[in-house]
């Protein structure tokens, strides 16, 4: 009987958690638990079934559970931390995990884990006669308790916690069909051998299930910021509630369904609140996008299943309907578009009670529990409940309060889907319930004539309390034995080697990208405009780049890109980082990347560039000078003249707004000036004014002189010979008293020349004295070894001129034919 | 050996002095003065663009330079003794100066080769009384900066 045809899908959704139902309060009960009957759980690694003896789930009697131990985790499986600016990788923590059933049952299931590091046990056993929990609370140890219990191997004290809850109603269906059958055969599942399996006839064989076969259904577990804040930012907690959730989902489906639920790969966002790629506050877009988001980033990441444990208070879940090896395909929710497949989710996981701390009393603990327990009691089943129904929407379909018996019953009953249902006796449980009128909605329980609720984990009895119990079977229903379909294009990752309990826990790399190098803002339509990430850790790390606002002119598959920037508004530019499969690890790729996103301002104003300078200039007292200044740049320009050096604003001229600027200063005067617009500044050059008195020398008459050498460094030492003149050095001459220069010589006529200079370079002859500063000019070039020869009229000045040397060390010779005076 | 020999060059200061000459000639029309000044850089065409500055002087082009007005030199300057340097040339050529807006004399006021990477000549130049008072007109294939620094006035 197939609920609805494969190729039609909806969502289905459970109920609001039922507290409003009040019914007579069931009874939990605590003991203490002799930790003895848990020793067998952290001995070695066995091949065969493990014996819990004497376990006293009853009030008048003990139980046998018969366990075997399982592999939760995916071959590769990873823990994938992200905290928004890197993923880290971890490998599965070092918990055993092991299944069976009591007393041989095959209506009851056990489940329990150890934690590999401090060897604490937990375990969920349910029985038609009851539910148990097993929790560990740490111990709070007597000094004489420390030596007499050094070899126990763990410090924990253990309590079971027993409902009185009756699971005694059979169940009124028959058999409903799931999709189990979509899945591949893992035919190592099991760690027995086929002997052995022969042999013991292991209860969970028992099942019909034949030979060491099960299916294996790769789930892949999304959670969200809200879930790690519940879990006291611990990415332990987060990770060890999850594999305990999924080790306890995986034996109610292996018990049921012949299906190994296997955890594949499970993402914690570490970040803090908003750091998670969920936004949705609600189920149905919360669902939509875990659907979107899977489609667009990981539609080639190999799982059966993506089930989303959320933190968000929404009291319900939701998911698509047999979508199990189906695909996605396009759907709407709520007007939403999104994808259908395999995608389930589950909220108020962290609602438990405000922790996951155990509520087991322990007078002796330092603190009331101990964290990461499995669901005690409560309300704290209600996150297994969520998980194993919601994954069993995207596995088989219906509520079982909506599933008729058979195919040729149903139709006999008249019930087909959209019409009402006929007779309350046709379906496989009675949880009341309407759903669009077309489940069974009968008055049975409103009358309490079945005395008490119960139902299937695909119920709505599931949500149903009394007390502290919830009024499900941990079951799909009757067990069956899966029917077969085709298995088609079913995908699934999970593989290799399972067995043994040996994993390693360690970090296996932390990969990590930075966040995007790109300027803040860029000129609208500039190119060449550079974004660059770095990562670290990768191995072979590929980049996707997209882009928005602007076009991507190098490769975007590089850590370093160039682009051209659009007319106006932003660029978004977006970078991913994938990490392949290095390391001898296996990594998911093209699944799991780091993105970060950058905003770019288009600034759409260019900014001041000046592009002709003031000048210096010399004016002579009274006289005008006038600065002037080009400026490209956006309009409006605006201009500020300074007096001072460039950059210092402390002295602005007045009325010095304009590109030029017309001043008398009465002495030496530096000016700037720094040009304006609506998105930034430009800042000239330093113009400075020089002032000289006017008039600066005294008219004065020519006398010609028999030309006559006043100076030759190649002589001797003295004030007419050497020594030769040092670079950037400058010489003093005197020139009164010889060649019959007479004292008071305003100027000279000469011919000054230069000796076979080693190198090139330039002579100033300036008037002196010696401290006069050297002017910016030039009496003669040369270039190197050329003997060159000048003529030049030299102010004279305390009857002496300085010669500059602007080349190399050299020999200089000044001959004068004629002075002014 | 103490003798300097500049023989290549006598041409060309022959002809610069013969102004000098002329404007204290007795004979001359008008009789100057000579006022000294500590040398300053009139115009340097390596600078930024302006009546005074850049750009290069193209190949076969004149430009004028405003001489008077600063530096110290007044605007009642007849003459200026000068000290002509150029750079920047990649060819042979000669450079002229005279006062602007009269007819350009064949004259030179400076012979280069194409390989010296600087090259200067004293000279005494008239000025006209145009804003731009000094032309220079460059005789060669190549463009050439021109530095002009003054180191006197005839008034």
């Amino acid at each position: 009987m197939k609920p609805m045809p494969s190729s039609f899908r909806r969502i289905a959704v459970s109920c609001v958690l039922a507290a409003v139902f009040c019914w007579p309060v069931a009874a939990a009960t605590v003991s203490k638990l002799n930790d003895d009957v848990l020793a067998p759980l952290r001995g070695p690694v066995v091949t065969k079934r493990i014996l819990l003896n004497k376990v006293p789930l009853y009030a008048h009697g003990t139980a046998v559970i018969d366990l075997e131990e399982f592999q939760l985790w995916a071959p590769g499986g990873k823990v994938i931390v992200k905290d928004g600016k890197s993923v880290q990788y971890l490998d599965p923590p070092p918990m055993r995990f092991f299944r069976g059933l009591v007393n041989g049952d095959p209506e009851s299931f056990a489940f329990f884990s150890v934690d590999g590091a401090t060897k604490a046990v937990y375990g969920l056993v349910t029985t038609p006669d009851g539910k148990f929990s097993v929790n560990a609370s740490r111990r709070r140890l007597a000094p004489r308790d420390r030596t007499g219990n050094a070899d126990r191997g763990d410090d924990f004290d253990y309590f079971l916690t027993a409902s009185d809850e009756r699971d005694e109603m059979p169940m009124t269906g028959k058999t409903w069909e799931c999709g189990a059958d979509k899945m591949p055969v893992l035919t190592h599942v099991s760690k027995r051998t086929s002997a052995e399996t022969t042999a013991s006839v292991h209860p969970i064989l028992a099942q019909g299930i034949s030979g060491t076969q099960s299916y294996a259904m790769a789930v892949e577990v999304e959670t969200d910021d809200e879930l790690y804040a519940a879990a006291s930012n611990s990415v332990s907690a987060v990770t060890a509630l999850v594999t305990n959730l999924t080790g306890a989902v995986s034996t109610i489906y292996n018990r049921d369904l012949h299906t190994n639920v296997v955890l594949q790969n499970l993402h914690v966002y570490s970040g803090g609140p908003g750091t998670d790629p969920w936004v949705a506050s609600d189920i149905y877009n919360g669902l939509a996008e875990l659907g979107n988001y899977y489609h667009a980033n990981h539609l080639a990441l190999k799982r059966s299943a993506v089930i989303m444990l959320s933190g968000k208070t929404t009291s319900s879940g939701v998911a698509w309907e047999s979508t199990i090896g189906e695909g996605d395909a396009p759907a709407t929710i709520n007007a939403v578009s999104t994808y259908s497949g395999a995608y389930a989710f589950c909220g108020s996981i962290g609602d438990l009670s405000g922790s996951f701390t155990s509520t087991v009393p322990d007078p002796n603990a330092t603190t009331n529990g101990t964290l990461y327990g499995m669901p005690t009691g409560g309300n704290n089943y209600w996150p297994l409940e969520e998980y194993a129904h919601e994954l069993g929407h995207n596995l088989a379909g219906h509520h079982t309060h909506c599933v008729a018996i058979t195919d040729a019953e149903r139709i006999a009953a008249g019930f087909t889907d959209g019409s009402p249902a006929t007779s309350a006796s046709n379906f496989v449980d009675h949880c009341f319930a309407s759903e669009g009128g077309s489940c069974f909605a009968g008055a049975n329980y409103q009358t309490g004539s079945q005395g008490i609720f119960k139902g299937t984990v695909m119920s709505y009895c599931h949500n149903v309390f009394i007390g502290q119990v919830p009024q499900s079977r941990f079951t799909f229903g009757q067990p069956i034995e899966p029917s077969h379909h085709e298995l088609d294009d079913y995908m699934l990752r999970a593989g290799g080697s399972i067995g043994g309990g040996n994993n390693i826990v360690s970090a296996v790399g932390t990969f990590t990208m930075s966040t995007i190098t790109a300027l803040s803002s860029v000129q609208a339509n500039s190119t060449g405009n550079t974004a660059s990430v770095t990562s670290a850790n990768g191995g072979t790390v590929t980049y996707a780049w997209t882009i928005t606002g602007g076009t991507i002119t190098s490769a975007s598959n590089v850590a370093s890109i160039t682009y051209t920037a659009g007319a106006s508004g932003n660029v978004v530019l977006r970078a991913t980082a994938y990490r392949n499969g290095t390391n001898g690890s296996s990594f998911p790729s093209g699944g799991v990347g780091i993105t970060d996103t950058k905003t770019v301002t288009i600034n759409t104003c260019t900014a001041p560039s000046i592009t002709s300078q003031p000048s210096s200039t010399t004016i002579v007292t009274g006289q005008t000078a006038t600065l002037s200044v080009t400026a490209s740049g956006t309009a409006t320009l605006s201009y500020q003249w300074y007096t001072g050096n460039s950059g210092n604003t402390s002295l602005p001229v007045g009325g010095g707004t304009n590109a030029s600027l017309t001043v008398s200063p009465a002495s030496t005067t530096s000016y700037w000036v720094r040009v304006t617009n609506g998105c930034g500044t430009a800042d000239s050059v330093t113009a400075t004014v020089t002032v000289t008195t006017n008039p600066p020398s005294v008219a004065t008459l020519f006398y010609l002189v028999t030309p006559c050498r006043i100076i030759d460094t190649r002589d001797p030492n003295g004030p007419q010979g050497g020594p030769a003149l040092v670079s950037r050095g400058t010489r003093n001459v005197t020139v009164a008293g010889v060649c019959g220069i007479p004292a008071g010589v305003v100027a000279i006529s000469v011919n000054v020349a230069v000796v076979t200079p080693s190198a090139g370079g330039y002579l100033t002859l300036f008037n002196g004295p010696s401290n006069v500063p050297l002017p910016l000019a030039s009496t003669i070039n040369f270039q190197t070894n050329r003997t060159l020869a000048n003529n030049a009229i030299v102010k004279v000045g305390s009857d002496t001129i300085n010669v500059y040397d602007g080349g190399p060390t050299m020999h200089f010779v000044i001959d004068v034919n004629g002075y002014f005076k | 050996m103490k003798k300097i020999t500049a023989a290549s060059r006598t041409l060309v200061l022959a002809g610069m002095f013969s102004l000098v000459l002329t404007a204290i000639a007795p004979n001359a029309h008008a009789q100057y003065s000579y006022y000294a000044l500590t040398p300053c850089r009139v115009a340097d065409t390596r600078n930024a663009n302006g009546v005074n500055g850049g750009p290069i002087v193209g190949s076969g082009t004149q430009r004028s330079f405003a001489v008077r007005g600063v530096c110290g030199v007044p605007t009642t300057a007849k003459a200026v003794t000068i000290n002509l340097a150029i750079t920047g040339m990649t060819a042979g050529g000669y450079i002229t100066l005279w006062p602007s807006g009269q007819t350009q004399p064949v004259v030179s006021s400076i012979n280069f080769s194409g390989t010296e990477p600087a090259l200067a000549n004293g000279a005494i130049v008239g000025l006209s009384t145009n804003a731009q008072d000094l032309s220079a007109y460059v005789g060669s294939n190549s463009a050439v900066h021109i530095i002009i620094d003054v180191t006197g006035y005839f008034q």
